[in-house]
């Protein structure tokens, strides 16, 4: 049975799922690239990453807080003499400037801040994260995709075969660790024996 | 299982295990950051390390700091003091000033204080057994993680799934030592008879390897 093609953009890029394969489209200032990542090489979970740069949010409240402390000293200072604007009027224009710059921001119209975000596959082999660009608030037909990729991953992933093929229950050194943990009393007896059994069963073929 | 490490205005970790309990998702936030981690369990020791971080450097940071603003608020009532009982000195300007330098003091300590908070914690380490990783759980500070559920269960996972690599079986010795191993768990009741004969010739390609009871045996 063949699986159903899907795709979706995600920010500049438009992702397309195959038989077994996700192809990138991608567009960026140098040029327009695509290439394909074959489903079988990743783990099969989606990795996500994202930075948000929220420096004048943090001005903006850095500044109320030495207009509080200000207020303090002017009510200090208005009581010996009569300066207290000097000491208002800074932090006052500050947070005034930090507040502008604050909605600025939050409407959108001024973007001085860095926001990103990163959906990804880790490859088994190497541990190194393929990434793709993705808007911080997801549609709903971005999120039904990234389900869809996560379950052709799964259907696809050849780690665990992977892991079969090069390593087994041969190695001492696991029955060592097992023994080392029931010291500890991290594994009951039952554990202990069931694990041990299981390891013991990667040797011995299963009676079928 | 799922455990979630805390701070307030910091980091914020939830740990947790899915997929069949073979894998540890790690979720995190820290301001207007997130981020996801995936980490297949299969390729982690159950051995782990502990690491107690103290912050110790960023303490003695905070130190300083509040050592500096205490001066100077111990200036700004000595000048107030002064004030109080004598207005004709005209120490108020003075103690005003000191006051300023307080507040500024104040507020640079809370930097130190912040990086001491996060800084001291305890850290779980699990090394990857392929590559030349490591996952780490954060703890609060002079947590048990011997006594820790999350911890226990995690390793618990762990023991069910770890793999190894496949050892090389070039050497005597080495088929030696898996044969006893194999002995050990027969004598222990393990293995089945049949079992251990299994395995074995499977091992050793058809001669089982006898015990040495001090004479050579064919």
């Amino acid at each position: 049975m063949t699986e159903p093609v899907v795709c979706c953009r995600f920010r500049k890029s438009k992702l397309t799922l195959e038989q077994g394969v996700l192809r990138i489209d991608a567009e960026q200032p140098t040029g327009e690239f695509s290439y394909t990542l074959a489903l079988k090489e990743y783990f099969p979970f989606l990795v996500y990453d994202s930075r948000v740069f929220r420096l004048f949010s943090l001005t903006r409240w850095g500044c109320l807080l030495l207009l509080l402390v200000m207020l303090f000293a002017t009510v200090a200072a208005a009581a010996s003499k009569n300066s207290a604007p000097l000491f208002f009027t800074v932090p006052m224009i500050l947070f005034c400037v930090g507040c502008l710059i604050g909605s600025f921001v939050d409407k959108g119209k001024f973007t001085l801040v860095r926001k990103t975000a990163f959906w990804g596959m880790v490859e088994g082999d190497k541990g190194t994260v393929d990434q793709f660009l993705s808007p911080l608030q997801l549609s709903n037909a971005q999120e039904t995709f990234l389900v869809e990729l996560e379950k052709r991953l799964k259907e696809h992933s050849l780690q665990e075969g992977k892991f079969r093929t090069f390593t087994c229950g041969w190695n001492p050194d696991a029955f060592d660790i097992l023994k080392r943990l029931f010291d500890e009393g991290v594994l009951s007896p039952d554990e202990f024996a069931r694990f041990k059994r299981e390891r013991i069963e990667r040797i011995i073929p299963v009676q079928e | 299982m799922e455990y979630v490490f805390r701070k307030r205005l910091g980091v914020e970790l939830r740990y947790s295990l899915v997929g069949d309990r073979k894998v540890l998702r790690v979720e995190g936030r820290r301001f207007g950051d997130r981020w996801i981690d995936c980490y297949p369990l299969a390729e982690f020791s159950p051995i782990c390390q502990v690491n107690r971080m103290n912050g110790r450097e960023a303490f003695a940071k905070l130190l300083a700091f509040a050592a500096v603003t205490a001066l100077f608020l111990g200036l700004t009532i000595y000048a107030w003091h002064a004030q109080f009982r004598s207005p004709e000195a005209e120490m108020g300007e003075f103690g005003f000033l000191m006051l300023a330098a307080t507040a500024i003091f104040g507020l640079c300590s809370i930097h130190p204080f912040l990086q001491y908070r996060d800084a001291r914690h305890t850290q779980v380490v699990f090394n990857n057994l392929f590559r030349q990783w490591t996952v780490s759980v954060v703890l609060p500070w002079r947590e048990d993680p011997g006594k820790h559920p999350f911890i226990r269960d995690l390793r618990n996972a762990i023991a069910e799934c770890f793999l190894l690599p496949r050892p090389l079986f070039n050497t005597p010795e080495a088929i030696a030592h898996l044969n006893n191993e194999f002995e050990s768990l027969h004598e222990a009741g393990a293995l089945s008879d049949e079992e251990f004969e299994l395995l074995c010739r499977r091992l050793l390609g058809g001669v089982p390897l006898r015990r040495n009871i001090g004479f050579v045996v064919s």
